[in-house]
């Protein structure tokens, strides 16, 4: 389904056509859905705080001055309220440590995945996605998914510019390397 | 691997962009929310928050109220302009095809004279128009302070 500028249901809400808004939550549903699965890692609870962040949200229309757009507004509000969940009941917020990862030697040399099967590379990615911190995996999707600006990554996520940039390079390194990791032990299996 | 860097704050090259990832990213499965999400979050959306529910039961009731008072001032109209009708003693059962046309077309032509007979100044039209137009909007801005303190109440709880 071809989607409208938000703006276009923005303005139809306002107006009192309460149903333009279910427009809104079809356009953004699957990545409000995703930052709050990554953080709180539950199907229930990340349908829960989504939910809320859209019903939050339409609360809050009418103060919505358009600063930044729609989607990082309300992926802030998910974001915030997922991480408000976690504190409240003690989750962890991270499967990987960042130490685990901290002493890998930049190599851009990536030519063992390259020549990976696109399956084999999917199915690997998929593992190692998995296996980062929340916030990385927010990061990685907001930024090579959504195709979300640095700009907008720093509202959501309330680090600062540099620290997304920062954060973008190392999870891609991270990503990379766990992927050659990965392989080697496969091989090593193999043998 | 095809890369674009970006600059960061201290000058050092980034890598950034990717596009070998980016196409992955998308063709990797991405956690869905169930089938009923959208219609969850508009059952929990109230009919019209952003303007609510009281707010629209205010339009309807100015709108109760024009209507109240139209039929008031035709009834007051038709009361004025046909009383020697009604008050007059018609046996229904000797009125004839003939003579309740004739009934017809006289309180017709009595209905319009009555509308021709008003007459009605300026002033009093302004005074008229002046005194509506105040209770209307007196009755707006109550039901508006209603809504917000009813608001404020929903905030404060």
């Amino acid at each position: 389904m071809r989607f409208q500028e938000d703006y276009v249901y923005i303005n139809q809400v306002l107006a009192g056509n309460t149903a333009a808004y279910s427009m809104l939550v079809n356009k953004h549903k699957d990545m409000a859905y995703g930052i709050a699965f990554k953080i709180l890692r539950n199907h229930q609870d990340a349908e829960e705080v989504a939910q809320d962040g859209f019903v939050k949200a339409y609360h809050s229309l009418d103060k919505f001055r358009g600063e930044s757009g729609f989607k990082t507004w309300l992926y802030r509000i998910v974001y915030n309220t997922a991480i408000s969940k976690t504190r409240k009941k003690q989750l962890p917020v991270s499967d990987l440590e960042d130490h685990l990862v901290e002493n890998i030697a930049e190599n851009e040399d990536h030519s063992e995945i390259e020549s990976l099967s696109n399956e084999e590379k999917l199915f690997a990615l998929e593992k190692v996605i998995k296996q980062l911190p929340s916030q990385d995996q927010i990061i990685v999707n907001l930024f090579y998914l959504e195709g979300t600006k640095v700009e907008e990554i720093s509202k959501i996520t309330s680090l600062s510019e540099s620290n997304v940039k920062v954060k973008l390079f190392r999870i891609r390194k991270k990503i990379y390397t766990l992927m050659e990791k990965m392989l080697v032990k496969t091989k090593e299996e193999r043998e | 691997m095809k890369q674009t860097y970006g600059i960061n704050s201290k000058g050092q090259k980034q890598v950034l962009k990717d596009p070998i990832l980016e196409e992955l990213m998308k063709q990797i499965a991405q956690e869905k929310p169930s089938d009923s999400f959208t219609r969850n979050v508009m059952d929990r959306i109230p009919e019209a928050a952003v303007f609510s529910d009281e707010e629209k039961q205010s339009i309807l009731g100015f709108t109760s109220l024009l209507v109240a008072l139209f039929t008031l001032a035709i009834g007051t109209l038709i009361y004025f302009g046909l009383r020697s009708h009604f008050f007059a003693s018609i046996n229904l059962q000797n009125i004839e095809i003939q003579q309740y046309i004739r009934y017809i077309l006289a309180t017709s032509h009595d209905f319009i004279n009555a509308i021709r007979e008003i007459k009605i100044s300026s002033l009093t039209a302004l005074i008229f128009i002046a005194t509506f137009s105040t209770f209307a909007i007196e009755r707006i801005l109550r039901k508006r302070h209603e809504i917000f303190l009813k608001q404020l109440e929903k905030e404060q709880a």
